[in-house]
């Protein structure tokens, strides 16, 4: 058994598992990496096919030349990285080195730690990607790893490639309970167990601590997921929902930034029997400290705290999806009216903007009160036209006054940035919030997902007697966009409609309607399998009727179980095991109970034709029958043709034997 | 190759219906005994036919022996036949100066022993060598014997006079034990109508030939027997060794026996694979002869103990 030959074709099936687990990498991996792992696997397929002689008989050339080769590509990848470390450099270098060991694989054991490596490099898929359809083929390439272990044990060749994908696939199977134990009872931490490479949250996409024009257009173009939303109750009118992010103050005229903080209360009142919202928000990872909750947030989770201004912000940056469940309450004042506060409320930047400031003391020495001053603003921007565009003509000098008097035309930051401007032009303090505006309602599962291109700015005004008021001046210019949400607004912009769809009504419902479907699953995915986190978990142990149970009680529950479950199967195990052709005898014992039923009870130690003779001179009206089922049953044990037990089971499925006389 | 091997065997099979018929115009009426002692012969097992004298216990031995189309001898037991009268003896010849070995009636394919259990201990146990090993060994030499080779013997029931009854050792060398018993009405009326058998008996030809029947028995491993039988065997030995209800369990050869026999029941019915009803058929002559009830429950006679044990056993 130790020098088992390893043919041809069990490296064909350890190749083909190997280049299905590695073809996810491939877009990310340098393009030689690639083709180097594909012509070294071509060769150990190709080369003792073709020229046998050849390779056997150079063996000791081909390993060194491999070796040379090796320690080649990886200075190589060393060279292409810059490092050694990470998660990239780590997959190039397995994806590489398995090639390798699969090239020289000669024995057995050669052959079992390509498999197993294997069996790694389709985990380090999920390094990059969790989502359903990444599971189901990784699920696939699990399959077809284990036909060519299987196909290796199978020394004698007797088994159908469909009798090992069968096998392969109920192998499968048969670990998902394992599965379901192990993800439920293993103790979770609070973020990732171990933390992944630096690399890992690379480019990640997302509202920004700091804002210029086409920051958020940009964002806007984008449809991926931010968080999703499930409310306890119902769902706030779409208007309402304003996801507060970072807070902007400082403003060099054409970027806007959070600015230096000073300590200052943060301090907001709410009105109690004002409407209240429960829900539940899953945040995408993002590498940074904000979470959007909804204006305004009166109930916040434990790892997060509240800034001066209302900003929500994790103690550490979100490195993975998390699940946090926050109250609001829709009617608030925000504020406490500091001096220190008020004064970086007013802070214009140098000289700039001329014309806005023009009309801002025009607007002031009109209306003199704060509050008609704010609203004349918002009249003046509503009256003159105003294009809502997330393709705004470039502005090259003064971003503010090209914008308000020249181009006219501008996403929500030239909005909320311009009126900002004119509100402390006029002496009235305001900053900038950016966040999220909206959310798409899926009506299968009554949660909201807020993509990229829900991201907004607005503005906050300070109204002696009304707190930080919140006025969004693109409201002004596209009242559509904040009550009917971005998608009514600019379709064009994010809808992803199939081409030819949008002449067909219902295709276009259905395509909806397969969107929103496809929308749900991932929600519950996202929910249940990817955010199964020590806060979930502890819900769900509870709603199983286990009270609290630390990391200690889950591992020993773990155990357990794992424990139980090895010694059920050890007990099956050592159990009079049941017979191949078992399953004919139990299709036999339920014709034989029917028979019973009419009076013709089978006598333990009669054989199956002895009794067919008896019964069916007695009754011969479905003396066919009876022959017809002890002939089948006959040939399944006694011949063991197992490819009539079909036949059998329809046969004893349409036996109903009625009593006569 | 092949194909012709299974033609031949499917002509071997044929051939043992005509077997059964030929032997069936000579012992009128005893078509499952006839079929018995044919499935004891391709089993390669001996055989051993018991019953009062005058019901044709001889006559279907002879009859057997000759359609097979074997060589066959015959040797009448008596208290006084000794063991050299059976394997052959070794007289001094004058002219090379050796002894030479003069064969005894045992080197043929067929012994008929008429009336074994007249002869004494002694001379029974001469035949045990020949039927075990197939050779004979005497003055320190071993001759094997031709094949096939078979013993049917005969024998009267156990407590009529004169008699030496077999020890178990040579009872369980015995593949079976069947018993004629007396012809029913209609078999009487034709044997009674009918020609004298020993005249019938001249005119019927061999229907196999030696060769066949080795063939036949070869045939016997071919014979499908599903798992779920060998669990009905093994639960059988099991309730004959551990139920307390015999003297003795089945030994491991009576197994084997009722394996050979039940397959050899099967081609004799032209089915290739066996059934638990031919397990039942055969048990009886192969178990009988073997097991004995303890005498607390043994008042019912030894040939219940088959029954008994069949009914016992429910089919798995």
């Amino acid at each position: 058994m130790a020098t088992q030959k390893i043919s041809t074709h069990n490296i064909m099936w350890l190749a083909l598992g190997i280049t299905l687990a590695s073809l996810p990498h491939w877009p990310r991996l340098a393009i030689w990496i690639s083709l180097l792992q594909v012509a070294l696997l071509c060769t150990c397929i190709i080369m003792p096919l073709r020229l046998p002689t050849f390779w056997s008989a150079q063996k000791t050339t081909i390993n060194w030349l491999r070796l040379i080769i090796m320690l080649g590509s990886i200075f190589a990848i060393y060279g292409h990285y810059g490092t050694l470390a990470g998660r990239d450099v780590g997959i190039a270098l397995l994806v590489l080195l398995t090639a390798f060991k699969i090239a020289e694989t000669q024995s057995k054991r050669d052959y079992y730690i390509s498999t197993y490596l294997g069996y790694f490099l389709i985990i380090t898929n999920f390094f990059y990607s969790q989502t359903i359809p990444t599971v189901v083929y990784m699920m696939f390439v699990v399959v077809t790893m284990t036909v060519g272990l299987i196909s290796f044990n199978d020394t004698e060749q007797q088994l159908t490639l469909s009798a090992r994908l069968k096998l392969s696939a109920t192998l499968l199977l048969q670990s998902l309970p394992l599965l379901l134990v192990m993800f439920i009872l293993f103790p979770r931490v609070n973020g990732p167990l171990w933390g992944l490479p630096k690399d890992a949250h690379v480019g990640m996409t997302g509202v920004n601590d700091q804002m210029s024009p086409g920051t958020i257009s940009k964002l806007a173009q984008s449809k991926e997921i931010a968080f999703r939303v499930s409310f306890v109750d119902k769902i706030p009118d779409p208007a309402a929902l304003y996801w507060r992010g970072p807070v902007l103050w400082h403003t060099d005229g054409r970027k806007w930034t959070t600015g230096k903080s000073r300590p200052d209360p943060g301090l907001a009142m709410f009105d109690y029997k004002s409407e209240m919202y429960r829900y539940d928000l899953i945040m995408e990872p993002t590498n940074k400290r904000w979470l959007f909750g909804l204006e305004l947030v009166s109930v916040i989770p434990d790892d997060t705290y509240l800034t001066y201004d209302y900003q929500l912000k994790l103690k550490k940056p979100l490195q993975a999806r998390k699940l946090y469940s926050l109250t609001s309450t829709s009617a608030y004042k925000l504020g406490s009216g500091t001096q220190a506060a008020l004064e970086r409320g007013l802070a214009l930047p140098g000289q700039k903007h001329p014309k806005a400031r023009a009309l801002a003391a025009t607007l002031r020495d009109e209306f003199t009160e704060p509050a008609l001053i704010m609203n004349a603003a918002l009249d003046w921007l509503k009256r003159e036209d105003f294009v809502y565009t997330l393709e705004p003509p470039l502005m090259t000098e003064d971003v503010v006054d090209e914008f308000l008097f020249d181009t006219r035309q501008g996403f929500c930051e030239h909005y909320a940035a311009a009126f900002t401007i004119l509100m402390r032009a006029a002496g009235i303090p305001a900053r900038v919030v950016t966040g999220y505006q909206g959310g798409e309602i899926n009506p299968m599962g009554n949660f909201l997902t807020v993509r990229q291109y829900h991201a907004h700015a607005w503005t906050e005004v300070w109204l002696d007697n009304r707190g930080w008021l919140r006025v969004d001046p693109t409201a002004m210019a596209a009242p559509g966009r904040v009550s009917e949400g971005i998608e009514n607004t600019l379709p064009e912009a994010i809808m992803d409609i199939p081409l030819g769809l949008e002449r067909n009504a219902a295709a276009l419902r259905l395509w909806q309607q397969l969107s929103n479907l496809n929308d749900m699953a991932n929600y519950q995915w996202t929910q249940w399998v990817l955010g199964y986190g020590p806060n979930t978990q502890r819900m769900l142990l509870h709603r199983l009727g286990f009270g609290a149970v630390d990391w200690q009680g889950l591992t020993f529950a773990l155990m357990l179980l794992l424990g139980v479950m090895a010694a059920a199967i050890a007990a099956y195990g050592f159990t009079k095991r049941p017979k191949a052709n078992d399953a004919a005898r139990a299709y036999y014992n339920i014709f034989c109970k029917l028979m019973a039923k009419i009076g013709l009870p089978v006598k333990s130690y009669e054989g199956p034709l002895d009794f067919a003779r008896r019964t069916a001179a007695i009754r011969q009206d479905i003396g066919s029958d009876i022959k017809n089922i002890t002939d089948l049953y006959i040939a399944i044990r006694y011949r063991s043709n197992n490819k009539k037990l079909p036949q059998l089971k329809a046969k004893i499925k349409s036996f109903a034997p009625t009593k006569t006389r | 190759m092949d194909t012709d091997a299974d033609v031949n065997a499917a002509t071997n099979i044929m051939q043992l219906a005509h077997v059964v018929d030929a032997v069936n115009k000579i012992v009128l009426g005893k078509d499952h005994v006839v079929k018995l002692a044919l499935a004891c012969l391709i089993a390669k097992g001996h055989l051993l036919i018991e019953d009062t004298p005058g019901v044709g216990k001889t006559t279907l031995a002879h009859t057997l022996a000759k359609v097979l189309g074997l060589h066959f001898q015959r040797i009448q037991f008596t208290n006084d036949l000794l063991p050299a009268d059976i394997l052959g003896v070794s007289v001094y010849n004058r002219t090379t100066g050796k002894f030479d070995f003069h064969q005894g009636p045992i080197f043929s394919n067929v012994l008929l022993t008429d009336e074994i259990n007249r002869a004494t201990p002694r001379t029974q146990s001469a035949l045990l060598e020949a039927m075990a090993e197939h050779q004979v060994t005497t003055d320190n030499e071993t001759r094997a014997l031709p094949e096939p080779f078979f013993v049917i013997a005969t024998q009267n029931p156990t407590h009529q006079i004169g008699t030496y009854p077999l020890p178990e050792s040579q009872l369980d060398r015995f593949l079976m034990r069947i018993e004629l018993g007396y012809p029913d009405s209609t078999a009487e009326r034709a044997l009674l109508n009918g020609k004298d058998r020993k005249e019938l008996l001249e005119s019927v030809s061999a229907v196999l030939t030696g060769d066949k029947l080795m063939q036949l028995q070869a045939q016997l491993n071919h014979v499908h027997l599903a798992d779920a039988l060998l669990d009905y065997l093994q639960d059988l030995l099991e309730f004959s060794r551990s139920s307390g209800n015999y003297v003795h369990g089945l030994s491991p050869r009576a197994g084997m026996a009722m394996l050979n026999a039940a397959k050899a029941w099967a081609l004799i019915h032209k089915h290739e694979y066996v059934l638990p009803e031919d397990i039942q058929a055969v048990l009886p002559s192969v178990v009988d002869h073997r097991l004995q009830f303890i005498h607390e429950i043994s008042d019912t006679p030894t040939q219940q103990a088959s029954k008994h044990l069949i009914q016992h056993v429910p089919i798995p």
